[in-house]
């Protein structure tokens, strides 16, 4: 592996000439107000740089081993995959709908539509200052995605109003939609956001219309070994018009052991009453992988979110989610499970911004060996938002005695008709719990697998859809098998 | 049964039992009693293998084998249970889960096929019916959210599925209402047989007004200090322990 060592000053170099070689290549293919999006990304960018540990919400987690690797975009790829070989890979399986992107870069091959082309058929999809777009058939599909290969029969109507394509069609399709909500989940000072807004070259684009039930959709990106260190940028927006509902699984996974940076962005937009269930799950040893999720919850929506970190030598997800319309709720549940080469850090805030709204999190880590899990957790009640309901818990196991969890949650209380708590724990597998099973003739090591999958239990077991349930519980349970025959 | 020689025993590096001579002979039902603090929990634990409990001298066999150099989990499929007086809560740990592999462990140690999920299911549900247990605890992770009465019900539910040759029950009795005591006696009862062996752990008398004790021995300050037959129960109940811990110079227990 050829790896390019770049002096650490330079890390803002590299990726201006990053930005600038892309915009070379798209010049003419990008409208102007993305055009302009991403030049005022890459600005904010090189005044910062990559961020340092003295930034509060990166307290835990340095970049220091990322800055100086020149990780650039693939060239020109063959992927030499076909949808057989995602079968272990995906957590939705049986999902009407699928993108898959391959080293950051869509796979249409490996895609799955929904039934419906593009805007669904006129009258279940809305078009939002309209920006909506007559359908097109399916030979005419840029991306390729639409129609194909789902061969199945049409779906009945009132569930075919989404749109799901990728970044380019999207932009190319919907762009007053795009422009109105490209940035604007995302707060201000997120240098790596900020790279992602600059660089971004493809990602999975979500539209469920109003009262629509959208379903299972599954993004997957895999990250396939190569030879060059390798950047990626997905970006990615989903938008729930009001009440309507779906369950989105963004499932990144590397192929073995991969030299890649991945920096994805995720903005979700929930209209009022719309419910989503998002599950994120990251497994990418040996990888870089700086995602930010971000979140607007209008009145009475519901999000449930999963996020789950299963291996990567750093992999840190910023969640936000800003309830701003009355009565919205936010359940979090976060699991890491950080072997000996893992760094896996979980960063989330939760505002409260509106009146009446309520956030439950739950947050669980399992680290062994020399691994570190780090857990930050701020729950914001703004001036104005009474009778907010939070509670926040942390829950920590150390498999051995050089594995390290850290835990800071925050709570900061602007108003006084609140009820808010927070705890958190760190401890090891009980001795009266294992001498309890072993006395009932089960061997240690079987005593800790049970223990130790006891403890993530409460976080897989509230997975709502079962068929998700289902594949999460076997992943995380094939995990710490691993983490479990690791020398401690 | 079990043969106990001389058993010291020592936890953190102190000497807590200091030479116990205890025969219990298979078909034989004893009870061991004893102030708070005389070491009675311990000799359970001792014997059942748990780490930190430090055999600094003397034997135990059973049926004829060094229980003392066996895993815990060994002397479990070998058939020896210990009823526990706390219960440990194991949330997410699902109770019909433990008790198969429980059940299985114990079968596959004696050359048996595993119980399929259709046997279990029925054996549990007998059992649980037997001992008056509702059937959604069965789902409920172990002893988790239990009352005190369920969780020794749930124990003595254990060792119905599993069968053991030898029962160590310490205190399964206490914090049990009056009805709750005669189930649970009627479970041990159940077990009873000429090929099995209880060693029954109490405060109590009321219990072994429903198991018939054949021998009570009493232990103070980590030593046996008087063995006898089942009126000896009878006349702690009525006299306390005070007329017998003056009394240390050790009683050989048989
Ligand atoms: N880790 C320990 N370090 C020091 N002493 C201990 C330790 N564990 C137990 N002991 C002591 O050993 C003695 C015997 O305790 P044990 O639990 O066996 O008593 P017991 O007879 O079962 O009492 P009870 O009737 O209250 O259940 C007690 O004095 C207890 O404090
Ligand atoms: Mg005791």
């Amino acid at each position: 592996m050829t790896t390019k060592v770049l002096n650490p000053t330079t890390a803002v170099d590299h990726y201006r000439s990053l930005f600038r070689a892309r915009a070379t290549r798209r010049v003419g293919a990008e409208p102007p107000w993305l055009a302009d999006l991403r030049a005022a990304a890459m600005a904010r960018f090189a005044a910062t740089g990559l961020p340092a540990t003295r930034d509060e919400r990166w307290h835990y987690t340095s970049l220091a081993a990322v800055a100086p690797v020149a990780f650039a975009p693939p060239g020109e790829q063959c992927i030499g995959l076909d949808t057989g070989d995602l079968a272990p890979l995906l957590m939705a399986p049986g999902a009407k709908a699928r993108l898959c992107f391959v080293n950051g870069r869509l796979a249409p091959s490996l895609c799955l539509a929904p039934s419906l082309s593009a805007d669904g058929i006129g009258r279940g999809a809305p078009s939002p200052r309209g920006a909506g777009v007559s359908p097109t058939p399916a030979g005419d599909d840029p991306t390729g995605v639409h129609g194909r290969p789902c061969g199945g029969p049409a779906a009945p109507p009132e569930r075919s109003a989404l749109r799901l394509a990728g970044w380019a069609q999207a932009i190319e399709r919907w762009p007053d939609e795009m422009a109105h909500h490209l940035g604007h989940h995302l707060g201000a000072d997120q240098p790596v956001a900020e790279l992602n807004m600059a660089l971004a070259c493809d990602g999975a684009v979500l539209f469920v219309a109003d009262g629509v039930d959208a379903g299972r959709v599954e993004l997957l990106f895999l990250t396939t070994a190569t030879s060059e260190p390798l950047f990626s940028a997905p970006r990615n927006l989903i938008v729930l018009g009001a009440g309507s509902h779906a369950t989105v699984v963004e499932n990144h996974v590397a192929l073995g052991t991969a030299n890649a940076f991945a920096d994805p962005v995720t903005e979700i937009d929930l209209g009022a009453r719309a419910q989503l269930d998002y599950l994120k799950l990251v497994h990418e040893p040996g990888s870089f992988h700086t995602a930010t999720v971000a979140v607007t919850q209008g009145c009475d929506s519901r999000l449930t979110a999963h996020l789950l970190a299963l291996g990567g030598r750093l992999a840190r997800t910023e969640f936000a989610t800003h309830l701003a319309g009355a009565g919205g709720s936010a359940q979090l549940f976060g699991l890491a499970l950080a072997g000996g080469g893992d760094h896996l850090d979980l960063t989330t805030r939760i505002d409260h911004d509106a009146l009446a709204t309520r956030s439950r999190e739950l947050v669980k880590q399992i680290v062994t060996g020399r691994g570190r899990g780090c857990f930050s957790g701020l729950v914001h009640v703004h001036p104005g938002a009474q009778q907010t309901d939070a509670r926040l818990t942390n829950a920590n196991l150390l498999l051995s005695d050089r594995a390290e969890a850290d835990t800071r949650p925050i709570l900061r209380i602007d108003a006084d008709d609140v009820k808010c708590s927070h705890g958190a724990t760190v401890g090891r597998l009980d001795d009266e719990a294992l001498f309890y099973l072993r006395a009932r003739g089960l061997d240690a090591d079987e005593a800790r697998q049970i223990l130790t999958a006891a403890f993530a239990t409460e976080v897989v077991a509230s997975v709502a859809d079962p068929t998700v349930a289902a594949a999460v519980r076997a992943r995380v349970d094939r995990r710490l098998t691993e983490l479990l025959e690791e020398p401690r | 049964m079990l043969n106990i020689d001389n058993l010291q025993v020592a936890v953190s590096g102190n000497e807590i039992l200091h030479g116990i001579t205890l025969h219990l002979p298979a078909g034989e039902v004893h009870a061991l009693m004893g102030p708070n603090g005389s070491g009675k929990s311990t000799l359970a634990c001792a014997l059942a293998g748990k780490p930190g409990y430090q055999v600094t001298g003397g034997t135990a066999t059973f049926r004829g084998t060094d229980l003392l150099a066996q895993l815990p989990e060994a002397r479990a499929r070998a058939g020896l249970f210990l009823g526990f007086q706390y219960p440990v809560e194991l949330p997410g740990v699902s109770n019909a889960m433990l008790l198969k592999q429980a059940v299985n462990a114990r079968r596959r140690q004696r050359g048996e096929t595993e119980m399929d999920a259709m046997d279990f299911l029925v054996a549990v549900k007998e059992r649980m019916a037997f001992m008056e247990m509702d059937e959604t605890l069965l789902e409920r992770g172990v002893n988790e959210g239990f009352s005190g009465g369920e969780k020794k019900r749930n124990e003595i539910l254990q060792m119905l599925m599993l069968e053991p040759d030898l029962a160590i029950l310490d205190e399964t009795d206490s914090g049990l209402d009056i009805d709750a005591l005669q189930v649970v006696a009627r479970g041990i009862n159940h077990l009873r047989s000429p090929s099995r062996a209880v060693l029954l752990i109490t405060h109590y008398q009321r219990l072994l007004d429903h198991v018939a004790p054949d021998r009570v021995h009493v232990l103070a300050d980590g030593r046996i200090v008087r063995s006898g037959g089942p009126e000896l129960a009878k006349e702690l109940e009525a006299r306390g322990y005070g007329w017998l811990t003056g009394d240390v110079a050790g009683v050989e227990a048989r």
